[in-house]
């Protein structure tokens, strides 16, 4: 197994995912950074390689937010990091970017956790089949799962009046 | 404006599956002749592929940035074990390496064998009862009771965990007529579990709860473990309303039919 091709094609994407996941940039990097040492240590089997680090990855993000809760204060205070290949940017845009941010990781947050893994792991472009596995579900459930949590979604962040506008 | 409309309106999980490009052969053609008949459906395409794009690009916006991570580096133990592994080539499946431990599955394998021809068990049976009397000192040894045969082991059927998303757990028994068994009990962890025994059946995850059926060909007997977050379980079974189960009674464990 060719852990740094591996890690090559899927640490950006898999440190995305996370970060959307639980709304903190550090803990994400710690789960994804954890997630290639047990790669490198205990390899799975090959058959479905990204599949595996998603979900190791998720699990342990998700394993220390809920026993720590220290990331969370710190985005309470209003601690921000720039956002994704983002030089020297306005006050204008940074607050905009930031208040941004906020909706959405308040939006997600408002889902329960099953939600807003299928909503994100469809945004990394899983088959249904991939996120019923993840979720423990069967895959003719998962276009259901994702219409009602999609429909959540908007209500919260208000797409379709963005969408009207 | 259509004045026909090719068959019954997309659901919204179809709707979905055709924006994901996840539709089985045989639906996309039902779906693809129906959309181009119907407005409100394509209406509704429409409106879920404009929220998906919206979402992605709201996602994208507000993406944190890349951390700099040095690759991760594996401890050296591993790295020599996979060099030692690739020297002594594919292992050979099943045989273990140690010869001395090839000698002794060999051994193993050949008395089983014997034992295994009729004549020669019944001899070595007879001779063991003889020894065992002798031994005891009496004949008095009762006979062994006849064994019965080994139950043949339940197929295992599709398991389901999730994380409720209230403290009321519906469980709606979709079993008017046969005998599905339902055992409801505590989980050990924070996720519900459902398991069926057959691989039949498919247990439908909702918002709040599980619908567990049965096709009326197999008698199904699943397994509901809640975990303690949930406090009262609503049981739906059709045609007998609603019934409201206690924590204390899921605590003792319930068990419930279809009849």
């Amino acid at each position: 197994m060719d852990v740094t091709a591996l890690f090559k094609e899927h640490h950006a994407a898999l440190f995305r995912y996370v970060s959307r996941l639980v709304g903190d940039p550090d803990l994400a990097a710690d789960a994804v950074q954890d997630a290639f040492v047990r790669l490198a240590e205990r390899p799975p089997r090959p058959d479905n390689t990204r599949a595996w680090l998603y979900k190791v990855a998720s699990n342990s993000a998700l394993e220390s937010r809920r026993t720590a809760r220290r990331r969370e204060q710190l985005l309470e205070k209003g601690v921000e990091r720039a956002p994704m290949a983002d030089p020297l940017i306005s006050a204008d845009i940074a607050l905009e970017r930031a208040e941004n941010r906020r909706r959405v990781h308040s939006a997600l947050q408002q889902l329960s956790e099953r939600d807003r893994t299928i909503l994100l792991m469809r945004e990394e472009g899983f088959s249904h089949k991939e996120i019923a596995e993840a979720v423990a579900t069967t895959t003719g459930s998962v276009g259901t799962l994702i219409a009602r949590a999609l429909d959540k979604l908007a209500h919260e962040l208000k797409l379709d009046q963005e969408n009207a506008a | 404006m259509n004045t026909t409309i090719p068959g019954p309106h997309l659901t919204e999980a179809e709707i979905i599956r055709a924006l994901d490009r996840q539709l089985e052969p045989t639906e996309s053609v039902r779906v693809e002749t129906h959309l181009q008949g119907c407005d409100a459906c394509r209406t509704q395409l429409d409106r879920a592929g404009l929220r998906t794009h919206r979402l992605a690009d709201l996602l994208r916006a507000t993406d944190y940035e890349l951390p700099p991570i040095a690759l991760p580096q594996p401890d050296p133990n591993v790295i020599d074990l996979a060099a030692n592994r690739a020297q002594r080539g594919p292992r050979s499946g099943w045989l273990p390496q140690q010869p001395w431990l090839r000698a002794a599955a060999g051994i193993v394998l050949l008395l089983a064998a014997v034992f295994s021809i009729t004549p020669v068990r019944a001899a070595i049976v007879e001779w063991a009862r003889t020894q065992w009397g002798r031994n005891a000192g009496t004949d008095t040894a009762p006979p062994a009771p006849p064994r019965a045969p080994a139950a043949a082991p339940a197929p295992a059927g599709p398991r389901i965990e999730f994380s409720p998303a209230s403290t009321e757990f519906r469980l709606e028994l979709m079993q008017p007529d046969v005998q599905a068994k339902v055992s409801v009990r505590r989980a050990a962890g924070d996720q519900a579990i459902v398991e069926a025994s057959s691989p039949d059946a498919e247990p439908i995850v909702l918002t709040d709860g599980v619908r567990v059926n049965n096709q009326g060909t197999v008698a199904v007997t699943y397994t509901v473990e809640l975990p303690v977050s949930v406090r009262t379980m609503i049981l739906v079974i059709p045609g007998r309303g609603a019934e409201r189960i206690s924590a204390e009674r899921i605590d003792a464990g319930v068990t419930l039919t279809g009849q």
